[in-house]
């Protein structure tokens, strides 16, 4: 199996993530279409430090990856602290009712 | 610091002062504390000015005879480049003799108008200008350089148009304050070329000037040498000062605001319009007499206008039936005495005539002023008569100062008057001596006219005036009997040599004011061969001349004096046929057509009232039609014809503005907003919708970037 194989994967991960975070009405599971698509771009990180030539940068893109998890935890954290204050002040965390920061 | 320089300063500052603090508070004085304390507060600042001035003449006396010339500065005033001006009082015999006279007698005045103007609604405004002219008079008369003279000469100007215009409700009297303010102007614009014609030649001659009349009397030889316009400098001067002395002093042919100026309340006629401002142009004269010394035409012109002045005013006297006019006149006549005086060169005698003057023609002013107000406001004599019974002071008082004007002997106007007549006839010549002599005469027929239809006969007033007539409250009666004494006795300070006396006011003046010895013009010869023999002419006034002259006139003196005595108590005389003893007598000589025609001459002023009128006034308003006329069609034409194009003009750029620099802001700001609007719809807020546009943006660009540039 190629790099193709986990390009491919990945490709499908983000499109479900960017499709689930478009079409879905609520908050939590557009959070949940973020994490699709921070762990499709992980993927193709370690993917392609997996294929690369290089033998003296071949950790780089684990380390990307890792950096990423760290990234998408601290994200939840914040976006569902966010989403109970929503909820809390709103009664409510539709994502097409909250739109108060209409131009 | 002596008594007279601590002192003198004040003397003119009072009345200001006075004046200031009437003008800004006398309403509500008036209105809380009503008349007496008014009026007091009135009297209070020339009452202080009197006893300074009595006081410092007192002093000056003991002064050194060569140290009678006090100069007190006050501060510097302009100065620029070679100009010095300096607030500076000049306090001499000269100006102590006119202080004396302003001050006492303005004092007097004052008292007395507490009484004329009772229950006057104006009453302390009245005593607001009265200090004005007080303080502006004695600045005239106190200036050590000409400006001074010349700022209090307008300022009493100004204060005798606001007093003649008191009541100015009635159109007559402002009419008549304008005239006077207007005629004075003409003689004011002569004094100021003189002014300026001295300055000139000072600046340019003498670097630094302070324009002192110290400066011009040690300079006076200098500015003898120079010409203008091919006129002797001095001459030109003269006779610019003469012409500001016709106006204010009321000489022909500018004297005819004086009988106009009757308008005002009496106490007015008798301060500043017989006692004092109308003879600051006598005083002017004496001020500056060594000019005059210098010019000799200019001297003989003055006689000419003061002789026929003198003659003329006092024929109109005869026919006037106003009380107030023929004193009016009569003061015209006077003042030409004076200048007759100044004009032969008998400075100290024309001097003296204005002090006794002052003090006769005030009391006449102030007593036709009590019979004005006992009469209800009448002023005409023929609805007078009788009223010495009802006003015994008034009556007495008037025919004390009758007996001094006419020159009865050992009065005042008898050595006054006699000095000048002597003057003339010596130092000008006879004819000027018969022309004062006719005129002396003629004084004495209407003031006796005036006080037999007055005074004596019986009333012709109705009987209601007449009941209700009584003799004036003591405020008024006492200045104008105190007046009286003094018009009988002040002629004592100058008993002439051939009457046994000494000439004290003469010699009194000596430190400032010198005689001429001789005529006029033989004096100027004299004074240049005295230059030519050498240039130190230490005696201007020719002593050497002097004792051979003087010795065998004594019995001519006593004879003119005798004549003039004889002809004034023969038109007295007459005076009572006529108006007392036979009046029918004066009916009949009346009744001829001869006389009716010089009579209605006299009465109607010889028409130069109208002559003017014809003359001078609708030439000139005519003139002033046209440029009215001018003005209107050509230059408001031009104006206007500009103004249109302007605002064509402007609604051209008005158009422009508007549509196009205004259209261009605001289409800038109007694509703006809508730009604004328009964007502003693309933040729905909507997350989802934003991040699929972008998503859709991001591929459109990517399929661009891969079709079109891959």
């Amino acid at each position: 199996m190629g790099l193709t194989g986990f390009l491919t994967v990945s490709a499908v991960l983000f499109t479900l993530g960017l499709v689930i975070f478009i079409s879905r009405k609520n908050t939590i599971a557009i959070l949940m279409g973020v994490e699709l698509m921070l762990n499709a771009a992980a993927l193709n990180f370690v993917a392609f430090a997996r294929f690369t030539p290089s033998q003296a940068s071949q950790l780089d893109g684990q380390i990307f990856a890792v950096f990423i998890i760290l990234l998408a935890a601290a994200e939840a954290v914040v976006a569902l602290a966010i989403a109970l204050s929503v909820y809390k002040n709103l009664h409510q965390i539709g994502a097409d009712k909250l739109a108060s920061l209409k131009g | 610091m002596s008594y007279i320089q601590s002192v003198i300063p004040f003397v003119p500052v009072l009345p200001f002062f006075g004046a200031l603090f009437l003008g800004l508070f006398g309403k509500k004085i008036y209105a809380r504390f009503g008349e007496n304390v008014t009026g007091i507060l009135g009297c209070s600042m020339p009452f202080i000015s009197a006893v300074l001035a009595v006081t410092s003449f007192i002093a000056i006396n003991g002064v050194d005879v060569t140290e009678r010339i006090i100069r007190i500065p006050i501060t510097d005033w302009v100065s620029v480049a070679d100009l010095q001006l300096q607030w500076t009082f000049r306090y001499d015999p000269l100006s102590a003799v006119m202080l004396l006279v302003v001050t006492i007698i303005g004092t007097l005045i004052h008292i007395y108008g507490m009484g004329y103007m009772h229950g006057d609604k104006s009453f302390s405004r009245f005593f607001a200008y009265m200090n004005l002219f007080l303080g502006s008079m004695l600045m005239l008369v106190l200036g050590d350089n000409i400006i001074i003279m010349f700022l209090g000469w307008e300022g009493v100007g100004l204060c005798s148009y606001l007093l003649i215009g008191f009541w100015f409700t009635e159109e007559a009297n402002a009419i008549a304050g304008k005239k006077a303010f207007i005629v004075n102007r003409i003689g004011d614009l002569g004094f100021l070329t003189g002014i300026l014609l001295v300055a000139y030649f000072s600046m340019t001659l003498f670097g630094t000037t302070d324009l002192s009349f110290t400066e011009l009397q040690s300079n006076i030889d200098v500015l003898a040498g120079q010409t203008v316009f091919g006129f002797p400098l001095l001459e030109v001067i003269g006779i610019c000062f003469f012409i500001g002395a016709m106006g204010k002093s009321a000489q022909i042919p500018l004297y005819v605001w004086l009988p106009d100026a009757m308008a005002g309340p009496t106490p007015v006629s008798a301060l500043i319009h017989a006692a004092t401002m109308v003879t600051a142009g006598v005083y002017m004269m004496g001020r500056v007499f060594f000019l005059f010394t210098l010019a000799p035409h200019a001297l003989g012109f003055i006689s000419l206008i003061a002789a026929l002045t003198c003659f003329f005013s006092a024929t109109i006297g005869m026919a006037q039936y106003d009380i107030k006019k023929v004193l009016a006149y009569s003061t015209v006549s006077q003042l030409g005495y004076m200048f007759l005086a100044m004009s032969v060169g008998a400075f100290s005698a024309g001097v003296f005539h204005l002090l006794t003057h002052a003090a006769f023609k005030a009391c006449l002013f102030m007593a036709s002023g009590s019979v004005i107000v006992a009469l209800h406001h009448k002023q005409d004599m023929r609805e007078m008569g009788g009223l010495l019974k009802k006003m015994p002071v008034t009556g007495y008082s008037f025919i004390a100062a009758t007996l001094a004007i006419m020159g009865f002997p050992l009065t005042s106007g008898f050595f006054s008057k006699d000095e000048i007549l002597w003057k003339a006839f010596i130092q000008g010549s006879p004819l000027l001596w018969l022309v004062g002599f006719v005129a002396a005469g003629i004084t004495s027929f209407y003031m006796w006219r005036l006080v037999f239809m007055t005074f004596f006969g019986e009333t012709r007033a109705d009987k209601h005036t007449w009941e209700h007539c009584h003799e004036q409250p003591k405020r008024t009666v006492v200045p104008i009997a105190i007046l009286a004494v003094a018009a009988l006795t002040i002629g004592f300070w100058n008993v002439p040599h051939f009457l046994g006396g000494h000439g004290n006011f003469t010699n009194f003046l000596d430190p400032v004011v010198h005689d001429l010895s001789s005529k006029p013009m033989e004096n100027y010869h004299k004074i240049q061969l005295a230059k030519q023999a050498d240039h130190q002419p230490e005696d201007t006034h020719g002593a050497a001349v002097e004792h051979e002259e003087h010795v065998d006139h004594t019995a001519l003196e006593w004879g003119l004096m005798l004549a003039s005595v004889a002809w004034t108590f023969f038109t007295g005389f007459l005076a009572y046929i006529f108006y007392i003893r036979y009046p029918k007598a004066r009916e009949k000589i009346m009744s001829r057509a001869a006389a009716q025609k010089v009579f209605a001459v006299l009465y109607n002023k010889y028409f130069v009232d109208e002559f003017y009128e014809a003359v001078v006034i609708t030439p000139l308003r005519k003139l002033f039609g046209f440029l009215g006329a001018f003005d209107q069609m050509v230059i408001d034409g031009m104006v206007n014809f500009a103004g249109f194009m302007g605002r064509i003009t402007a609604n051209l750029v008005g158009i422009f503005d508007d549509e196009i620099v205004d259209g261009a802001v605001n289409g800038a700001g109007w694509s703006a907003q809508t730009g604004g609007k328009g964007a502003s719809s693309m933040q729905s807020g909507r997350i989802q919708t934003i991040v699929a546009s972008s998503l859709i943006i991001f591929i459109i660009i990517v399929a661009s970037v891969v079709l079109f540039l891959g």
